[in-house]
């Protein structure tokens, strides 16, 4: 009796916070700016003119609209005009009793694309023809190892962890099927993704890539979507506020998909 | 007297004008077509003692079809269109394009391609019929799009989407998009650059380098690429809401 008195408080609570969250929304204002906005001069090479971002845009780090006879686009195998090295590690997965076995695999789709700079093998500035063009050292600036401010450890997801390789052991699970509550029972504690939905109002079943949970399900890289940063603080790029200061309530993020 | 200082003007104009592509320095950009990537007038292999030989405009465009089939593409176009398949950037590649899209290129990136997919001769234009000098021969980095299949389709999957409608399905700007009456720093709107409300390879890219609407010092593009030309990714930015 207690157990579901608290429980319906709780729920109570949830919504009421969701739809306190939902009716003042603040909105990121995009990427011009944002910690992917990486057109002004960048430190952290030691080519010649200091700067590995040579032509100062902002999407070409990461798109080109033509291959150029690269073949960098095939390698995410998700299109997007990707124009950035993806990574070639082998990742230690999060592992799990209460997780049916092959539910997580190695990462694929678009969280390739985060993984080709967060977990610290290749370099930010592995992107374009620079090598060909002879301007600025590629491969040089990596995150978690590179030099201010790229250099923050806690910015490697991941990375290499002592002995273990590259390890997402400790990452929220990625690549993972988002539990089809049809078929899967309700007791496993989601909720409905096409009837839930983030601080800007798009559906979380939208930001599934192949209904799985991705980088992206959770952060949006183009600023475009995420909360407002807390004053003062980081927004994370979260599509949903994760504390009070972000304009929402306690652990909004998690609570959107957990039913807990 | 009037006339004759502007007679002066003129020829010292005239100077000015053959000067430059006399003494053919790399191509000022937004400057219009005469002496840009696309004045062929004094390319070997477009000389001016053959007839229609030696112009600017009959490279691509014929005021009489001369009972060639080259017309129906409309623009009284004057070549051949190249009979290559396609690889399109579509949903099947991407999941993520929603918008109406045409199976194989469309439109004015046809006429494009018929220099730019590099299948065929530039050189062949209206009755003449080219020695084989095809884009490949001239510059390769100007090649788009550069991998085949085994098939031997052409592998667009590198190339940003064309032949795709700019509006929502079912009209109205879609999420993540700016509104088609959006201005290019030229002054024309977004939807004026639209073919039959479709991107195409002429919607980022004037091929005649008309003053005004490109961007000097950009591939002519209708809007920069960066801060000195106005804008960091400023092209992108100009339709996408990111
Ligand atoms: C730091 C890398 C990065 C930069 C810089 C970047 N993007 Fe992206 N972009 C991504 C990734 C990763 C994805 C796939 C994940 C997703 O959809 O959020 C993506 C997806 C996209 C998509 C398809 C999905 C969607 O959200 O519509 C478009 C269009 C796009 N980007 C355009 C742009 C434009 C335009 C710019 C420049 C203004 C830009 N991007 C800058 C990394 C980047
Ligand atoms: C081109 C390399 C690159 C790619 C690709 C990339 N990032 Fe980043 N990201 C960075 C760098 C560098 C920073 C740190 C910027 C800084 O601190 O100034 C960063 C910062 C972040 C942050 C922290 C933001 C904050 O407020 O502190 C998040 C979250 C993030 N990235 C998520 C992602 C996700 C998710 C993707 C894929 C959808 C992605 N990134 C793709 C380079 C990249
Ligand atoms: C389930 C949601 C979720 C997923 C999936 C997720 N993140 Fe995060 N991420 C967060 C939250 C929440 C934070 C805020 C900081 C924290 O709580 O540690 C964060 C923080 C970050 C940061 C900033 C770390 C710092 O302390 O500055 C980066 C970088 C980042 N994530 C990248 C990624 C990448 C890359 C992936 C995919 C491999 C990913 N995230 C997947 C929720 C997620
Ligand atoms: C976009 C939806 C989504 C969000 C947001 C989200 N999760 Fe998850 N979470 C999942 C999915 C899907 C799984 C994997 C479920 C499976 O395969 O059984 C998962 C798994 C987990 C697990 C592992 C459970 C186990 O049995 O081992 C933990 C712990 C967890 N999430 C915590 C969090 C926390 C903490 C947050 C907030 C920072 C969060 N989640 C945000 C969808 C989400
Ligand atoms: C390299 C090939 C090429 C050359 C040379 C060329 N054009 Fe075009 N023209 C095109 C293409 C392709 C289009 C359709 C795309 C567009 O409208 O931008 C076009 C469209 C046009 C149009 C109709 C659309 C509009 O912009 O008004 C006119 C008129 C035109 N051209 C006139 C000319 C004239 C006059 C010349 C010579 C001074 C010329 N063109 C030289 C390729 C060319
Ligand atoms: C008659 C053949 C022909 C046609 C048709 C044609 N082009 Fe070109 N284009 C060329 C040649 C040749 C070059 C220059 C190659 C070189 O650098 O030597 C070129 C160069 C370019 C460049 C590069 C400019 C630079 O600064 O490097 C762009 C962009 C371009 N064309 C776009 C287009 C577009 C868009 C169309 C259609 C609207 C088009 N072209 C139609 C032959 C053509
Ligand atoms: C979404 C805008 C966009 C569309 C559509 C587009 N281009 Fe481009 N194009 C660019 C940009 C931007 C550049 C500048 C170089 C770069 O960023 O790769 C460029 C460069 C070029 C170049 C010069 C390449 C080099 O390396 O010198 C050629 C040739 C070209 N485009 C032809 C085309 C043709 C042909 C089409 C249609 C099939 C087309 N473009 C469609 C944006 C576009
Ligand atoms: C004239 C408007 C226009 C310009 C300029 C433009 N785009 Fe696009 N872009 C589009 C349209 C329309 C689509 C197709 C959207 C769809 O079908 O959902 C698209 C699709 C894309 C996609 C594929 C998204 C996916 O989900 O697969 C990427 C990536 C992209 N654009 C990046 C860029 C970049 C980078 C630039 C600048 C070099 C740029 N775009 C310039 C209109 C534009």
């Amino acid at each position: 009796m207690k157990k579901v008195l608290v429980a319906a408080m709780a729920l109570a609570l949830v919504a009421g916070g969701a739809s306190l969250a939902m009716a003042a929304p603040t909105i990121s204002s995009g990427i011009v700016g944002s910690p992917h906005d990486f057109s002004a001069d960048m430190p952290g090479s030691t080519g010649a003119d200091g700067t590995w971002n040579t032509t100062g845009e902002i999407c070409r780090v990461c798109h080109s609209p033509h291959d150029k006879g690269r073949s960098t686009y095939k390698g995410s195998g998700v299109g997007l005009l990707w124009n950035h090295d993806v990574s070639s590690a082998t990742y230690t997965l999060y592992t799990s009793d209460d997780i049916p076995a092959g539910d997580i695999g190695q990462p694929v789709g678009n969280a390739k694309l985060c993984l080709g700079c967060h977990d610290g093998t290749v370099g930010i500035d592995s992107f374009d023809n620079h090598t060909a063009l002879g301007s600025a050292p590629t491969n040089a600036v990596k995150i978690g190892s590179g030099t201010d401010p790229f250099a923050e450890v806690a910015l490697r997801i991941g990375g290499v962890d002592g002995t273990n390789g590259n390890t997402l052991a400790g990452t929220h699970p990625i690549s993972a099927d988002y539990p089809v509550l049809a078929s899967d029972p309700a007791t496993r504690g989601f909720n409905d993704p096409t009837a839930k939905t983030w601080a800007d109002g798009e559906l979380v079943s939208d930001t599934l890539e192949n209904g799985m949970v991705q980088c992206a399900t959770c952060h949006d890289v183009h600023s475009r979507e995420s909360v407002a940063p807390a004053t003062g603080g980081e927004n994370y790029l979260l599509r949903q506020a994760q504390t009070v200061a972000q304009g929402g309530t306690a652990s909004g993020l998690c609570l959107t998909c957990h039913n807990k | 007297m009037k006339i004759f200082v502007s007679l002066i003007v003129q020829f010292i104009l005239a100077l000015c004008v053959s000067g430059v592509a006399l003494a053919g320095p790399p191509a000022v950009f937004g400057t219009g077509i005469v002496g840009s990537v696309h004045d062929f007038s004094r390319a070997s292999w477009n000389p001016e003692a053959l007839s229609y030989k030696g112009e600017i405009c009959n490279v691509c465009h014929a005021p009489h079809d001369g009972g060639r089939k080259t017309y129906k593409a409309g623009l009284l176009w004057n070549r051949q269109l190249s009979s290559s398949t396609y690889i399109m950037y579509d949903k099947s590649w991407s999941p993520g394009i929603t918008h109406a899209q045409d199976s194989q290129p469309t439109g004015n990136s046809k006429l494009c391609l018929s220099c730019h997919d590099g299948s065929l001769a530039i050189d062949a234009f209206g009755s003449y019929p080219g020695t084989g000098w095809r884009m490949w021969d001239e510059n390769t980095n100007k090649v788009i799009p550069r991998f085949k299949d085994a098939a031997g389709s052409l592998d667009m999957h590198g190339t940003h989407p064309i032949s795709v409608t700019y509006a929502a399905p079912g009209g109205g700007t879609a999420k993540g998009f700016k509104p088609a009456t959006n201005t290019w720093p030229g002054g024309l709107t977004i939807a004026d650059t639209l073919q039959n409300g479709k991107v195409q390879c002429s919607t980022c890219h004037d091929v005649h380098d008309t003053p005004g609407e490109v961007v000097p010092g950009t591939q002519l593009l209708r809007a920069g690429l960066t801060a000195k030309q106005g804008g960091a990714s400023a092209l992108c930015l100009t339709c996408h809401d990111k």
